[in-house]
């Protein structure tokens, strides 16, 4: 009987003290991503996509001394979406649905904006208040960004706008 | 005679990989439920197969005579994302002889989202089940491939 519990009580040692790391919030700010959807482009739903790789994450996790593998939880607080240049509008775009997606991660809904504001060349989107799978998602290789896109017109070019994407990670010591 | 023997070999493999890639992407294209209320374009992204809707019937809600939205949704911060563009078939993974599963289909019209399989019946018709927790116990609907392949 002896024998059982004395594994037992170092097992729970052990998992007493990995579980009471202390937990430090970082924000994960990455380089504005390019989402880009070939033109011709028609009146209607398109998608555009774009790929944020970890290099970026792992680079932070690294300058505070943690690795991937210690991300509790995540979440995106803040989506700003961009023209490719200032003397550009977001004005053929009608509503703007944001999407993360692995191939390893289901895909989740991030963000919308509905409708675009007229005469800009930037704007904010709507954050989902339920967010799942996030920390998972950011612990694959790479992630694509997929924005589903409703136009107004017809275009012959492509469509690229970029997303400045903001998140929030619980990390464990 | 070996050099002929690994020759054929890779050409075997290209030739079944090919094969392969073409039978799983059988699934991409536009397609209508049998309500005919909307169509559904079906693409690949990162591996896998997602349907969102590219035209409704009725785009515009009589009640507030602006472009339907998604007004049933659990998460109340994303009832504002318009249903034209609304990805309903999500993460379906292609498990072959004509089958696509994992995924989950969403309905727009009571905000639910249900486990789904696809099967392919021929090259212009798909099986589309959607289930709460045991396949047996669900529904199936008939789509139809817009343009039709001959």
């Amino acid at each position: 009987m002896k024998h059982f519990f004395q594994p037992a009580a170092l097992f729970f040692l052990i998992f007493a003290a990995v579980s009471c790391g202390k937990v430090s919030t970082l924000e994960f700010k990455p380089a504005p991503i390019t989402l880009t959807a070939e033109g011709p482009l028609f009146e209607g739903s398109n998608t555009a996509q774009g790929v944020l790789t970890n290099a970026e994450l792992e680079a932070l996790l690294a300058q505070g001394g943690y690795r991937g593998a210690a991300i509790k939880s995540a979440r995106l607080v803040s989506a700003l979406l961009l023209t490719e240049t200032d003397t550009l509008t977001l004005d053929n775009l009608s509503e703007i649905t944001l999407q993360l997606a692995a191939p390893e991660v289901d895909m989740q809904k991030v963000a919308v904006l509905n409708p675009v504001p007229v005469g800009k060349n930037s704007a904010a989107l709507q954050v989902a208040a339920e967010q799942e799978k996030i920390a998972k998602l950011l612990q694959q290789p790479a992630l694509t960004l997929v924005a589903d896109v409703n136009l107004k017109q017809d275009t012959e070019a492509n469509l690229t706008v970029k997303c400045q994407l903001v998140f929030e990670i619980n990390v464990k010591d | 005679m070996k050099k002929h023997t690994l020759l054929t070999l890779l050409a075997l493999f290209f030739a079944t990989f090919l094969t392969a890639q073409s039978e799983s992407d059988k699934l991409v294209g536009i397609w209508e439920p049998s309500n005919g209320k909307a169509r559904v374009k079906i693409e690949k992204i990162a591996d896998k197969y997602y349907g969102k809707i590219v035209w409704l019937r009725e785009p515009i809600d009589p009640v507030t005579n602006v472009p339907k939205v998604d007004k049933n949704n659990p998460d109340e911060s994303m009832r504002t994302v318009p249903l034209k563009g609304y990805r309903m078939l999500k993460d379906f993974v292609f498990k072959g002889s004509g089958e696509w599963a994992d995924g989950t289909i969403y309905d727009p019209e009571n905000g639910s989202t249900y486990s789904c399989v696809i099967k392919l019946k021929d090259d212009n018709t798909l099986d589309i089940r959607g289930y709460v927790g045991v396949k047996a116990l669900g529904r199936t609907d008939v789509w139809k491939r817009l343009e039709a392949k001959k």
